[in-house]
C-alpha cells in the first residue's frame, strides 16, 4: 500500500511538471478538462460511500462556477479568493440542502437533487445580473499564472484527491460505508447518521464547487446550460466506466472517457450516443468498471500463486 | 430495593388510526434481566423502538439513568447507555465481523489499540474470534445472531435491549445464548431488557417479566407468577380468531 | 370567471398526457421496483414514427383519419418492440435493483435520444390537423383534437384502473407489486407478470406520444420534458400508486397552466420543482405513497 501511494504521488508530481511545458493551447485545455472531470468524479464517488447518487453535483459545480466567476469579474477578487468563494458557496449551500433533503433516500433523494439542479439553472437564466441565459463572460485566471494554469489546476486537483482519499480511509470514511450498509445499526452504536451524511455531501459539494471555479476560469465563459442534468450524467458515466468500488476508478474513468470523447468530438448527437452507450455497455457487461475488473484479475492471480505454494 | 434504571410512564404510540401502545408503565431495575412478552400485535416492537429512540412517542415519558430520554434521537440515547439490537437487518452484512464490532467502538475510543482490544475481548466472549475477518453476511444464522448481540455489547452500556435474539436458534445455541446473558448480567453488571417469543427461554433466564396485550400493560411478576397468571394465559390462548 | 375555466380546461388537457405518461412509470415501478429514466423515449419514438409515417400513408392516398390510425398501430408496435428489447437485454436483470436499473435507464435514455436524433434528424415536424374546429365548454375554448385527446386519455386511465382492480391480470400485477416473494411462492410466473407490467407501462407512454403528436411540435427530444414532469407527478403522488400518479399529474398540469399564464413557463417550472421538494420533505413517500 505504501509504495502504491508513493508511485501515485510521483506520477502526480510528474504530470504537474509536464503540464507546465505544454505549448499547445488545446492540449493545455485537455489537461484542465481531464483534471476537473477527475475531481468531479471523485466528489461524486464520495457520496456513493453513503449509498446515494448525488445528482445535485451539477448544481454545486454551477454554484462554484458562478460564485467564483462573480468574485473575479465583479469584485476583482484575487484568484485564490475566487476559488475559495466557489468552494465555500457550494459547500455552505450544500449544508443547508443536505440537512433538509438527506432524510430522503434513493429515488426520492435523486428527484429532489435533480429538481434542485434545475431550479438553480432556471434561476441563473432569470437573473440578468449574472448574464441570464447568455451567461457570464470574462472570467480569466490572473496574469501571473499565464502558461501555468493547467499545472495549477492539476496541482489543486491532486490535492483534492489526496484529501478525499484520506477522508475515505479515516474513521469518517468507515462510518460512511457502515451507513451505506445499514444506517440503523450505525445509529444504534451512538453515531449521528444524519449529521454525517450532511457532512459527506458538503465535502463532496465543496470540491465540486472548486471544480466549477476552476472550469470557469479555464473556459472564461459560463452559461446556465453548462450546469444541467447532463453534467451529472457524464460524471456518472465516468464513474461507472472507471469502477465505483475503487478510488482509482474515478481517475481512470474520467481520464479515459474525457479523452475518448474529445477524439470522437464534433458529431452533435454523437455525444449522447457516446456517453449513453458507454453507460449501457459498462452496466451490462462490466458493472465493476475497468479498475474493478483489473482488481479482480489481480486477486485471481494472487490466489493462484498462493495455491501453487511459496516457491511459485 | 434495586435502583430503577429505566422508567417508562404512560407510553403511547399511535400510527394514524391505529394505537399500537397505550398508557404503558413499567420499570427496568438495574442488574436484572427483564423479559417483555405478549401475543402478536401486543406492541412489544413498538415499545422497543420508542424506548431506544427509533420512534417518537405520541405521549408519555421515559427516564433512563436519571436522564429524560423522551423523544431524543436514537444515537443520543445510545450514547447515554441504552443500546439495542435488531431482529431484522441486524448487522453490517458486507463488512467483516471485526469491522462490525469496530464501528461500535468509534464513539468510545480514539485510539486504535483500545478499539482493537475491545473488539477482541468482545469477539472472544461471543466465540467469534475465529471468524473475525469473514463478511458477517456469510456466517451461519446462529453466529449472525451472536454478531448482532456482540455489536451492541461492544459498548458495555448499562442497558442492553435485545430484540428477539433467539429467533432461529437451535436448542443448544439457545443454551449458549442464555449462558451469555447470565454472564453479561453477573460479570459485567449489565441490565438486559429482552423481547422474546421463546417462552421456555424467557421463563429460564428472566428475573422478572412484563406482559403486554393489545398495546396495554397486562401483568408483571416473576416467571413463576406469570406462568400462573390467568389473564396472561387467556391472552395467549383464547382470543379473537 | 372565463379565465379560470379556461385554465382548468388547459390543465385537464395537459394533465391528460401526463396522466398516461405517469401511469406507465408508476406501474413499472410498482411491479418491478425499477425507476425507468428511458420511459420518455417510448413517448418520443411513438410521436416520431407517427410524424414520419403519416405523410407517407397519406401519400398513398389514404384518408387522413385512417392514415392516422394505421400510423398509431405502427408506432405502438415499434414501441412494444423496443420495450421488449429493453426488458430482455437490460431490465430483466435489474429487477428490484433501483440504483442499477436507474443507471442503466439513464444510459439508455441518452443513447436512444442520440440514435433518434441521428435517424430522424433534429428537425421539428408538425402533423396536419386531424379534426378541425373548436368548441366552447362553459365559455372556455378547446380544439376538437385536444378534446378527443382528453377523452381517450380518460378512457385509457379508467381502463387501466379497471384492469388493475378487477381482472386476473390486474390482481396478478398487484400481487407481484405487493410482495413478489409471496407471489413466487404461490406459483405465479413472477417474471412474466413483471414483463407484462413493463410492456403495459411502455404502451401507455407510447399511447401518450401517439395522442400528443397531432397537437404539438414533434422533435426527437420531446420525451425528456414530459419525462421530468412525469417523474415529478409520480413521485409527488407516491411511487407505485395509480391514484397517486393521477393526482400528481393533474397537480403538475395545474401548476404548469396557471403558472404559465400568470407568470412565465420558467417560473412555473421553478415553482413545480420547489413544490416537489417541499412535498417530498414533508411526506417522503409521496402524497399517496405507502409510509
Amino acid at each position: 500500500m505504501r509504495d502504491g501511494r508513493v508511485t501515485a504521488l510521483a506520477a502526480g508530481a510528474a504530470l504537474v511538471v509536464a503540464s507546465a511545458f505544454v505549448r499547445s493551447d488545446f492540449v493545455a485545455m485537455l489537461f484542465v478538462w481531464v483534471a476537473v472531470n477527475v475531481l468531479l468524479t471523485a466528489s461524486f464517488r464520495f457520496v456513493t460511500l453513503i449509498g446515494e447518487l448525488n445528482f445535485a453535483i451539477a448544481g454545486f459545480v454551477g454554484l462554484g462556477a458562478y460564485a467564483a466567476g462573480c468574485a473575479t469579474t465583479m469584485l476583482d477578487a484575487p484568484f485564490v479568493v475566487s476559488l475559495a468563494a466557489g468552494a465555500a458557496a457550494a459547500g455552505l449551500v450544500s449544508l443547508a440542502f443536505g440537512w433538509v433533503t438527506l432524510r430522503s433516500k434513493g429515488p426520492y433523494f435523486l428527484l429532489i437533487s435533480f429538481a434542485f439542479t434545475e431550479v438553480l439553472r432556471l434561476v441563473y437564466t432569470q437573473t440578468s445580473a449574472i448574464g441570464g441565459n447568455s451567461g457570464l463572460v470574462g472570467i480569466f485566471p490572473p496574469a501571473w499564472l499565464t502558461g501555468y494554469y493547467p499545472a495549477t489546476v492539476l496541482a489543486l486537483v491532486l490535492a483534492g484527491l489526496w484529501v478525499l482519499h484520506r477522508l475515505e480511509n479515516s474513521d469518517f470514511g468507515r462510518i460512511l460505508v457502515a451507513i451505506r450498509n445499514n444506517d440503523l445499526i450505525v445509529q444504534s452504536v451512538g453515531l449521528d447518521v444524519h449529521r454525517t451524511k450532511v457532512l459527506c455531501l458538503a465535502v463532496s459539494s465543496a470540491f465540486a464547487g472548486l471544480g466549477g471555479a476552476l472550469l470557469a476560469h479555464a473556459n472564461n465563459v459560463i452559461s446556465p446550460g453548462d450546469f444541467g442534468f447532463l453534467l451529472a450524467v457524464f460524471t456518472l458515466a465516468y464513474l461507472k466506466v472507471g469502477g465505483e468500488g475503487h478510488f482509482a476508478g474515478s481517475i481512470v474513468g474520467a481520464t479515459l472517457l474525457t479523452l475518448l470523447a474529445q477524439y470522437a468530438l464534433g458529431f452533435g448527437a454523437f455525444e449522447h450516443v457516446f456517453y449513453g452507450g458507454a453507460i449501457v455497455l459498462v452496466v451490462l457487461l462490466m458493472p465493476e468498471g475497468i479498475v474493478g475488473r483489473w482488481a479482480a484479475w489481480r486477486a485471481r492471480r494472487a490466489g493462484a500463486a498462493h495455491a501453487r505454494g511459496p516457491e511459485a | 430495593m434495586a435502583e430503577v434504571l429505566l422508567e417508562v410512564r404512560g407510553l403511547t404510540r399511535r400510527f394514524g388510526g391505529l394505537t399500537a401502545v397505550s398508557g404503558l408503565d413499567f420499570d427496568v431495575r438495574a442488574g436484572e434481566i427483564l423479559g417483555l412478552i405478549g401475543p402478536n400485535g401486543a406492541g412489544k416492537s413498538t415499545t422497543f423502538n420508542v424506548v431506544s429512540g427509533f420512534l417518537k412517542p405520541t405521549a408519555g415519558r421515559m427516564v433512563f439513568d436519571g436522564t429524560d430520554i423522551t423523544g431524543r434521537p436514537a444515537h443520543e440515547i445510545s450514547r447515554l447507555g441504552l443500546v439495542r439490537t435488531f431482529q431484522h437487518g441486524s448487522m453490517l452484512r458486507e463488512m467483516s465481523v471485526r469491522d462490525n464490532l469496530l464501528v461500535a467502538t468509534i464513539s468510545l475510543f480514539r485510539g486504535h489499540a483500545q478499539r482493537e482490544r475491545r473488539v477482541l475481548e468482545t469477539a472472544r466472549m461471543f466465540a467469534l474470534d475465529a471468524v473475525l475477518d469473514e463478511p458477517a453476511g456469510n456466517l451461519p444464522h446462529g453466529l449472525q445472531r451472536m454478531v448482532s448481540i456482540a455489536i451492541a455489547f461492544t459498548r458495555r452500556s448499562r442497558l442492553l435491549c435485545l430484540d428477539e435474539p433467539l429467533t432461529g436458534l437451535n436448542p443448544s445455541e439457545v443454551g449458549v445464548a442464555l449462558e451469555l446473558f447470565r454472564r453479561i448480567r453477573d460479570e459485567f453488571g449489565v441490565t438486559v431488557l429482552l423481547v422474546e417469543h421463546n417462552m421456555k427461554a424467557v421463563m429460564q433466564i428472566c428475573d422478572r417479566i412484563v406482559v403486554l396485550d393489545r398495546g396495554e400493560f397486562l401483568a408483571q411478576g416473576t416467571p413463576a407468577e406469570i406462568s400462573r397468571n390467568d389473564a396472561v394465559i387467556a391472552a395467549y390462548l383464547g382470543r379473537r380468531r | 370567471m372565463e379565465i379560470y375555466v379556461q385554465l382548468l380546461v388547459n390543465s385537464l388537457q395537459i394533465g391528460a398526457v401526463y396522466v398516461l405518461f405517469s401511469l406507465g412509470l408508476t406501474l413499472i415501478f410498482g411491479v418491478m421496483r425499477i425507476v425507468n429514466f428511458a420511459h420518455g423515449e417510448f413517448f418520443s419514438l411513438a410521436a416520431l414514427v407517427i410524424a414520419v409515417s403519416l405523410p407517407w400513408f397519406v401519400g398513398f392516398g389514404a384518408p387522413l383519419g385512417l392514415a392516422f390510425v394505421v400510423a398509431c398501430v405502427a408506432a405502438l408496435a415499434v414501441v412494444l418492440l423496443l420495450g421488449k428489447a429493453m426488458y430482455e437485454f437490460g431490465f430483466r436483470r435489474f429487477q428490484r435493483d433501483m440504483t442499477g436499473s436507474f443507471v442503466l435507464s439513464i444510459g439508455l435514455a441518452l443513447l436512444l435520444q442520440g440514435v433518434f436524433i441521428e435517424v430522424f434528424t433534429p428537425a421539428s415536424r408538425r402533423l396536419p390537423t386531424l379534426i378541425e374546429g373548436n368548441l366552447h365548454v362553459l365559455g372556455a375554448g378547446i380544439t376538437w383534437q385536444r378534446l378527443v385527446l382528453c377523452a381517450v386519455a380518460i378512457v385509457v386511465a379508467i381502463g387501466l384502473y379497471w384492469t388493475i382492480a378487477s381482472t386476473r391480470l390486474g390482481t396478478a400485477l398487484r400481487a407481484v407489486a405487493e410482495d413478489h416473494e409471496a407471489a413466487m411462492l404461490q406459483g405465479m410466473p413472477y417474471r412474466r407478470i413483471a414483463m407484462v407490467g413493463f410492456l403495459i407501462g411502455t404502451l401507455l407512454a407510447g399511447a401518450a406520444g401517439a395522442l400528443l403528436a397531432p397537437v404539438t411540435v414533434v422533435t426527437p427530444v420531446i420525451g425528456s420534458a414530459y419525462l421530468i414532469k412525469g417523474f415529478i407527478a409520480v413521485v409527488v403522488g407516491g411511487l407505485g400508486s395509480i391514484p397517486g400518479a393521477i393526482v400528481g399529474s393533474l397537480l403538475i398540469a395545474l401548476i404548469e397552466s396557471v403558472g404559465g399564464y400568470y407568470f412565465d413557463p420558467s417560473i412555473a417550472t421553478i415553482a413545480m420543482f420547489v413544490i416537489v421538494m417541499v412535498v417530498l420533505l414533508i411526506r417522503p413517500t409521496g402524497i399517496m405513497g405507502h409510509a
